[in-house]
C-alpha cells in the first residue's frame, strides 16, 4: 500500500468514451424532464444509467488492454478488473429499481388511462382523500 | 465479526420471516434480543477504547470492504435498533401480510450496514437496497397517490445515485482505491486539485438526495406524508440519517465544511418556510425533517469536536421524536378521519388519551423544552458553535419550529373518550421514555463535563425565549396566507433541482480552497 | 407557450453545464500508463481464478454481491406483490405453430446447457451466475411461447418455486456468512484454490456462481409468470 499516488489511468481512449458518457447523461436527464410521457421517462432514466455504467467501464481501461481474463503464462496488458465488477453490481440493481417503476407506471396507467403524468397529476388533485381507494 | 453479522443476521431473520410466516413474532422478539446482545458487545469494546474494524474476508484494507464499529456507527446502529423495536410493537396487532415484515427487516439490515461500512461501493448498493424497500413500503397500501410518491422517489433517487456512482469513478480513476479510511490519508496531498472538488460534489450531491436536503430531497414531503404512519415514523427517523452518516463520513475525507454549512441552512430555514403554510399535518412533519436536517448538517460542518458530538446527539434525539410524532399523527389521524389540521381539531375528542399524551412528549421535544431531548441535544451543538452567523441561524430555525408547532395546540389539550391498544402504548412509552430520559441517557456517548455544561442557565433561559417568541410570532401571523412556490416539488423541475444544487456545491468547493 | 419555451431553455442550459463541467474537470495530471493497480496485481495469486473480475466480485466483494442479490429478490417479491392475483386465472392454452414447436426442441436444452455452461466454468471463462439464470429462464420461455403456460404451470407451480427461492437465498446467505463473518474459515476453504484455469480452481467460486445462477433463474421465471399471469396471455 505505501507509495501509491493518485494519478490517473490512461489518457485518449478514456477520454472519447466519458466525453460520450456524459453526452449521453445529459440526453437522459433532458428527456426526464421535458418529455410527459411516463414510459418515456423510465426509458430516459435507463438512458443516465447506461451512461454512468459507460463512463465507469472506461476508467479500467489502458493503452492495448484486452479483457481481464488470462490464463498464467501468456502475457498480455489487461484491463483492470475492478469497474466491471462494480459494473455487474450496478446493472442489476439498475435493473431491479427500472423494473419495479414500470409495475408502478403500469398500476397507475391501469387506474387512470393516461401515460401523460401532467394529466395524471391533474386527476389526483381532482380527488379528494376519501375517494382514495386502492388500486387493484 | 458482530460487525458484519449485525446485518447480515437481519438478513436472515428477514427471509425466514417470510419462509415461516406463523412465527413471525417469534422471530421478530428474536431478532431484537440477539441484535440488542451483538450491540452491547460492541458498545463495550467502544468503551473501552478499542473500536472494532474489519476487512471483510480477511482481505487486505484497500482491496476487501472495511467496517468500523466507530462512535458515529454505533449512534447510528443503536437508533436503528431502538426504533424497529418502537416499528415492531406499533404494528404488534396490525393485519399486515409477512411480506412487509420482511421489507421491515431487511431495511434494518441494511441501517445497520450502512452505520459501519466505510467503502464507496457497499454504500452505494446499501443506499440502493433502502431506497428499494422503501419504496416498497411506501407504496405497500397502493394508494394512486402513494404509488406516484413513491415513483418520484424512485426517479429522483436512481438519478443522484447514477451522480453518485460518476463520483465514485471519478475517485477511483485517481485514486485505485474505494475505502474512505484510504482515502483520507490518499488525499491529504492532493487537496487543491480540481478533480477533487469535482469528485466530491459528485458524491455530495449524490448523498444528499438521500440525506434530506432541501434542493435534492424534494420527493420527501410527499413521499413521507403519504405513506402509513408506521413506515413515515422509519422513513423519518431512521432512513434519513443513512444518507447523514454517509456524508458525516465523507467530511472527513473530502473539505466538505462549506458545503455543509450553507446546505444545512437552506435546508433548515427553507424547511422551516414550507412547513409555516402546511396545514396537512403528515406534510408539516416532513417539511420538518427537512429543516431538522439542518441542524445536523451545520453541526459537522463547523468541524470541532464538541460540534459533531451535539449533531450526533440531535440525529438521536430528532429520530425518536420524530418517529414518536408520526405514530401519535397516525393514529390520531385514524381516530381523527383525517390528518388535516382542521379534521384534527373538529373530532379531537377522538383522539385517544394515551396518544395524546406521547403527542405532547414528542412536540415539547422537538420545540425544545429543557430538559427533554431536543433542547440537550441543542444545547450542545450550540456550545461547539464558535461563529455569530452559526448562531443566529440556529435560532431562527428553532423561533420557526416553535411557531409552526404552535398551529397543533388545540389538538393537545382537551378531554378524550377512548384508549389506545397496549401494544401501541408500549411503543410509545419506549420512544417517549427515550426523549424524557435523554440526558441521563446521553451520557453513555458524551462524557459528562460537556452535558453537564448543556443544562446550565444561559441554554435554559435561551430554550424559553425562544419557545416564548416562537409562540408571540405565530399569533402574530395566524391569519395570513402566503404563496410558495410549489411547482418545485413536481416531477419536471425536481431532477433540475438536484443539478442546481450539484452546481452549489462545486462552485462552494472550488472557492473553498 | 413561452413559459415552455422558457422551461427547454433553462433546461438545456443546465444540463449542459453539466455535461461540460464534468467532462472537463474529471482529468487529472500527466498519467504513468505502465502503473497497475492492486486488483490486477494480485487478483491471480489470491484467489486463483484466472477470470479477474469473477475473482473480484465473488472473493474480495462479496458482501457486494451479496446484497446485489438482494436487491434482486426484493425486485421479484415487489413484481409478485403487485400483481398477482389471488384467484388463478385461466390462461388460454396457446400453443404457436408447428414451426415453433420445433424450433423450441432444440433451443431450450441449448439454453439450459448454455446457462450450465456458464455458471460452472464462470471462475475461467467470461460469464458468471447472473447471465446464466437469465438464459436459462429465456429458455423455459421458450418452452412456454410454444406449449403455453398451463403445461409449465403442471410442473411447476408457483408455490414451490417460491419456497425454492427461499430457500436458495438462504443457502447463499447462510453459505457466503462463513467466509464473511469469520474471515478464512474451514468453511471458505472448502474447495482449495488449486491451479488456475482448471475446472477446479478459484475456491469457493464455482459453488457461488452455480447458486447465483438457481436463484437468478427462479426469480426471473417468477417475474414472468407474474406477467403472463396478468395480461392473459404470454
Amino acid at each position: 500500500m505505501g507509495g501509491y499516488r493518485c494519478i490517473r489511468a490512461t489518457p485518449g481512449g478514456t477520454l472519447v468514451a466519458a466525453v460520450i458518457a456524459f453526452i449521453l447523461f445529459g440526453i437522459g436527464v433532458l428527456a426526464l424532464v421535458l418529455r410527459r410521457d411516463l414510459v418515456i421517462k423510465l426509458l430516459a432514466l435507463g438512458l443516465v444509467n447506461a451512461a454512468t455504467i459507460l463512463f465507469l467501464v472506461s476508467i479500467g481501461d489502458r493503452p492495448g488492454a484486452k479483457a481481464p481474463i488470462q490464463l498464467p503464462g501468456e502475457v498480455a496488458i489487461l484491463a483492470d478488473p475492478l469497474p466491471h465488477a462494480l459494473v455487474l453490481s450496478a446493472i442489476v440493481v439498475n435493473f431491479a429499481i427500472l423494473a419495479l417503476a414500470l409495475v408502478f407506471v403500469m398500476i397507475l396507467v391501469e387506474r387512470y388511462h393516461t401515460t401523460d403524468s401532467t394529466r395524471i397529476e391533474q386527476e389526483m388533485d381532482r380527488e379528494t382523500d376519501e375517494e382514495e381507494t386502492p388500486c387493484l | 465479526m458482530p460487525l458484519i453479522l449485525l446485518p447480515l443476521v437481519r438478513f436472515v431473520f428477514a427471509i425466514l420471516t417470510i419462509s415461516f410466516a406463523k412465527a413471525r413474532k417469534a422471530f421478530a422478539i428474536l431478532s431484537h434480543v440477539v441484535d440488542a446482545a451483538l450491540l452491547g458487545h460492541l458498545l463495550m469494546l467502544l468503551v473501552r477504547g478499542a473500536p472494532t474494524s474489519i476487512t471483510i474476508g480477511g482481505a487486505p484494507i484497500g482491496i476487501g470492504i472495511s467496517m468500523i464499529g466507530d462512535q458515529i456507527g454505533l449512534t447510528f446502529a443503536v437508533l436503528a435498533w431502538v426504533l424497529s423495536v418502537a416499528i415492531t410493537s406499533y404494528t404488534w396487532k396490525d393485519r399486515l401480510r409477512p411480506y412487509f415484515f420482511l421489507l421491515l427487516n431487511l431495511l434494518i439490515g441494511a441501517c445497520y450496514a450502512l452505520s459501519f461500512t466505510t467503502d464507496l461501493f457497499t454504500t452505494f448498493l446499501l443506499l440502493d437496497l433502502s431506497t428499494l424497500v422503501s419504496f416498497l413500503l411506501v407504496g405497500y397500501q397502493r394508494r394512486p397517490r402513494q404509488i406516484w410518491a413513491s415513483l418520484h422517489y424512485m426517479i429522483l433517487s436512481s438519478l443522484g445515485m447514477s451522480v453518485f456512482l460518476i463520483g465514485i469513478g471519478v475517485v477511483y480513476s485517481h485514486c485505485g482505491c474505494l475505502d474512505l479510511v484510504v482515502l483520507e490519508s490518499l488525499l491529504s496531498e492532493s487537496l487543491g486539485e480540481p478533480w477533487l472538488h469535482l469528485a466530491g460534489a459528485l458524491l455530495v450531491a449524490g448523498l444528499a438526495v438521500k440525506a434530506g436536503v432541501f434542493t435534492f430531497s424534494l420527493w420527501l414531503p410527499s413521499a413521507h406524508a403519504r405513506a402509513m404512519p408506521a413506515v413515515s415514523a422509519l422513513l423519518s427517523g431512521l432512513v434519513i440519517k443513512m444518507g447523514v452518516v454517509g456524508l458525516l463520513r465523507l467530511g472527513f475525507v473530502f473539505p466538505i465544511d462549506l458545503p455543509l454549512i450553507v446546505l444545512g441552512a437552506i435546508t433548515g430555514i427553507l424547511g422551516i418556510v414550507y412547513a409555516l403554510n402546511s396545514y396537512d399535518i403528515k406534510r408539516l412533519l416532513a417539511f420538518h425533517t427537512l429543516s431538522q436536517i439542518g441542524y445536523i448538517l451545520i453541526g459537522f460542518g463547523a468541524h470541532t469536536e464538541v460540534a459533531r458530538l451535539g449533531a450526533l446527539s440531535y440525529e438521536v434525539a430528532h429520530g425518536l421524536f420524530k418517529a414518536l410524532l408520526f405514530l401519535t399523527i397516525g393514529e390520531a389521524a385514524s381516530h381523527a378521519g383525517g390528518s388535516n389540521l382542521k379534521t384534527l381539531i373538529e373530532n379531537r375528542q377522538q383522539i385517544p388519551h394515551g396518544t395524546r399524551i406521547a403527542l405532547m412528549i414528542a412536540v415539547l421535544g422537538i420545540i425544545g423544552l429543557p430538559p427533554l431531548a431536543g433542547f440537550d441535544a441543542k444545547a450542545i451543538l450550540e456550545d461547539g458553535l464558535a461563529s455569530v452567523p452559526l448562531h443566529l441561524i440556529v435560532l431562527l430555525i428553532s423561533i420557526g419550529t416553535v411557531m409552526s408547532f404552535a398551529k397543533l395546540t388545540p389538538v393537545l389539550f382537551s378531554r378524550s373518550t377512548c384508549k389506545t391498544t397496549r401494544s401501541r402504548i408500549l411503543s410509545y412509552a419506549w420512544l417517549g421514555g427515550g426523549i424524557v430520559l435523554f440526558w441521563p441517557l446521553s451520557l453513555l456517548l458524551v462524557s459528562p463535563g460537556i452535558n453537564l455544561h448543556a443544562l446550565t442557565a444561559p441554554h435554559i433561559a435561551e430554550a424559553f425565549v425562544v419557545i416564548a417568541l416562537g409562540a408571540a410570532l405565530y399569533l402574530l401571523i395566524r391569519k395570513k396566507r402566503f404563496q410558495l412556490p410549489l411547482e418545485i416539488f413536481r416531477l419536471e423541475t425536481s431532477p433540475l433541482m438536484i443539478l442546481l444544487g450539484f452546481f452549489l456545491v462545486y462552485g462552494l468547493l472550488a472557492i473553498g480552497r | 407557450m413561452k413559459r415552455h419555451r422558457v422551461r427547454i431553455i433553462a433546461a438545456t442550459g443546465i444540463v449542459l453545464a453539466f455535461a461540460i463541467l464534468v467532462s472537463i474537470m474529471h482529468l487529472g495530471n500527466a498519467p504513468d500508463p505502465s502503473d497497475s493497480t492492486r486488483y490486477l496485481s494480485r487478483a491471480l495469486e489470491e484467489t486463483g481464478a484466472s477470470n479477474r473480475v469473477a475473482g473480484v466480485y465473488l472473493n474480495y466483494r462479496l458482501l457486494d454481491t451479496l446484497l446485489e442479490v438482494l436487491v434482486f429478490s426484493v425486485a421479484v417479491l415487489g413484481v409478485r406483490h403487485y400483481l398477482q392475483q389471488s384467484e388463478g386465472m385461466e390462461l388460454p392454452d396457446l400453443s404457436e405453430s408447428e414451426v415453433v414447436r420445433t424450433a423450441v426442441v432444440f433451443l431450450s436444452p441449448l439454453a439450459l446447457l448454455l446457462c450450465a455452461f456458464f455458471a460452472i466454468l464462470g471462475h475461467i471463462s467470461p460469464g458468471g451466475g447472473f447471465a446464466a439464470g437469465v438464459i436459462a429462464a429465456s429458455g423455459l420461455l421458450y418452452v412456454a411461447i410454444a406449449h403455453g403456460m398451463g403445461a409449465i404451470e403442471a410442473q411447476l407451480n408457483p408455490g414451490r418455486m417460491a419456497r425454492t427461492e427461499e430457500t436458495i437465498l438462504l443457502a447463499l446467505l447462510i453459505f457466503a456468512l462463513s467466509p464473511i463473518a469469520f474471515g478464512k474459515l474451514p468453511l471458505s476453504d472448502l474447495l482449495a484454490k488449486g491451479t488456475p484455469g482448471r475446472l477446479l480452481s478459484g475456491g469457493s467460486i464455482l459453488v457461488y456462481n452455480i447458486l447465483i445462477a438457481l436463484k437468478v433463474f427462479v426469480g426471473a421465471w417468477a417475474v414472468i409468470a407474474v406477467f403472463a399471469q396478468h395480461r392473459g396471455e404470454l
